[in-house]
């Protein structure tokens, strides 16, 4: 069969299981911005700072994870035609362990003492172990020729590896005890939750929702077939090089493994583009450019990851490094995300409104639900902020217009996604008082 | 012989096809039912259908896509293959 997939709902979680992390989301990387502006350029002095480690872990676990993890409480009943159980208590459950475990975490980190750190990694552990667990049931009943199924599987796999790897980096942290190979479980940790948990849920879901809200030509067969599971198997060998005895052969093998790693991750970025270009509409959408820009900024972090790997000189330049962080975490993994829940959550609002005004009102078309000055606004603010960031990396001094611009673009990012839930909250009541009327 | 109405949705973007499906439907008379052509399964549409009491049946019509016949519950002669319900 090689008809494009579709959304099945028949058991389309409530509104909140999904919302409540999207509404979440950008608080977290609010307060990066704040965090950033508080110790200005200091933070580009060494990955290793704690503020460092505060402010990644506030966008990856706070923007990032909050976002996916809703995003695919929503989508696996939807794209995989497989509900969580229980998806509201699983829900409820996931948030209210990650949100205090996420602050926990960085508080630790911040105030340099272990006890937050150690309260983060048991509320984030569980609330990882939650969300994993229902995600992976799920996914394990879903059918298997389905690629964007077969991509979220790979996906959590990843995301397992990363929390897994992380409570071991943190309890090294918090605990008494030196861990000798930290540098490499180090890069090991944000390689599956960048490229393993990040890389693979936008590669897994793109198969469906690029050519259904893009409007583009569906993806060339052989990608959604062997991309995600080649990619896994890469990043299971570049995990296996740690075990190589030699620094040299090590070293090789990294090289090879990155390669082709990037190779895979920049033919997709391509492919999309491509298939953009050839999309029916032809006006300018948002999302579609968020997600052009996305997959621009993915290209520019390969290619300077590329150019790390095989110049080591360039490798050893701090600026390098923190480039590719910006381009790859803020140019391309928040754009995806942002520019996707602007079209999710006005789409799932519509949805619901459409079942419970059914007799009582007309139910506000997606324009009206999520207005697009305020959207077309935040996204160049979030488009001057990327570039001005990538800059910071050589004049550090810049971090403060990034941050800034940053901030602000969550700040309306957040706003954006208010309006449009309280537009739903109106049409409910109207529902109500229609109800209570006539009863 | 039931009379149908043709309603082809592909290349529209979403929620495009499921507003339009669901206006057509409104205007249905005894007798008659909806041919929704369509790039993928609407799954969407269904509790929608079902909730205004209307049926559906779905086929993998070609490779590229899919035709859903939709008629209001009871209404025997606009049902497809002779269905009762």
């Amino acid at each position: 069969m090689s008809l494009p997939p579709s959304l099945s709902f028949s058991q389309a979680p409530p509104i909140l299981v999904p919302l409540r992390f999207f509404l979440s989301a950008p608080l977290f990387a609010l307060l990066a911005a704040l965090l950033a502006l508080w110790y200005g350029p200091s933070l580009l002095d060494s990955r290793w700072q704690p503020a460092v480690l505060a402010l990644t872990h506030l966008m990856t676990l706070g923007f990032l994870g909050m976002a996916m993890a809703g995003a695919m409480m929503q989508m696996l009943p939807v794209l995989a035609g497989s509900p969580v159980a229980h998806p509201v208590g699983v829900a409820r459950a996931v948030h209210l362990l990650l949100v205090p475990g996420i602050l926990a975490l960085v508080a630790g980190f911040l105030l340099g003492t272990p006890w937050p750190i150690r309260l983060g990694m048991a509320l984030l552990g569980s609330g990882f172990l939650v969300f994993a667990g229902a995600a992976g049931l799920s996914l394990w009943r879903a059918p298997s020729g389905n690629p964007s199924v077969v991509g979220m599987r790979f996906a959590v796999a990843g995301l397992v590896a990363t929390v897994a790897l992380g409570l071991t980096l943190a309890s090294n942290y918090s605990g008494e005890w030196w861990l000798i190979y930290r540098v490499q479980v180090t890069n090991l940790h944000l390689t599956w939750g960048l490229l393993g948990w990040v890389g693979l849920l936008v590669i897994g879901v793109s198969y469906q929702v690029v050519p259904m809200f893009q409007l583009t030509p569906a993806y060339p067969k052989p990608l959604p077939r062997w991309l995600a599971g080649g990619l896994f198997v890469l990043l299971l060998l570049w995990s296996a090089t740690l075990l190589l005895p030699e620094e040299k052969a090590q070293e090789q093998a990294v090289l090879a493994v990155g390669l082709l790693a990037a190779a895979g991750y920049a033919l997709f970025a391509a492919v999309t583009l491509r298939l953009q270009l050839r999309r029916r509409r032809k006006q300018s959408d948002v999302t579609l450019l968020f997600w052009r820009f996305g997959m621009v900024c993915l290209l520019l972090s390969l290619a300077l990851g590329v150019a790390g790997q095989l110049s080591p000189a360039l490798e050893k330049t701090q600026g390098d490094n923190w480039m590719l962080a910006f381009l790859f975490i803020a140019g391309f993994a928040v754009s995806a995300v942002n520019g996707m829940m602007y079209k999710i959550v006005p789409f799932l609002i519509w949805f619901h409104l459409q079942s419970r005004l059914m007799g009582v009102a007309k139910v506000p078309n997606m324009k009206q639900i999520m207005r697009e000055p305020g959207m077309r606004r935040q996204m160049w603010l979030h488009f001057s902020a990327v570039p001005v960031l990538v800059a910071s990396a050589l004049w550090p001094v810049l971090i403060y217009p990034a941050a800034l611009l940053f901030g602000a673009s969550m700040l309306l990012l957040e706003t954006n996604l208010w309006l449009a839930f309280r537009v739903y909250r109106h049409h409910v009541k109207l529902a109500e008082s229609a109800d209570s009327k006539s009863i | 012989m039931s009379k149908e109405r043709v309603l082809d949705v592909r290349g529209l973007e979403p929620p495009e096809p499921l507003e339009m499906a669901l206006d057509a439907i409104e205007v249905l008379q005894p007798g008659e039912r909806l041919r929704m052509i369509h790039s993928r399964e609407p799954c969407l549409l269904y509790p929608l259908l079902a909730q205004r009491g209307f049926n559906h049946l779905a086929e993998a019509a070609a490779e590229d896509h899919y035709e859903i016949l939709i008629w209001r519950r009871g209404d025997a002669e606009a049902a497809p293959y002779g269905l009762t319900q």
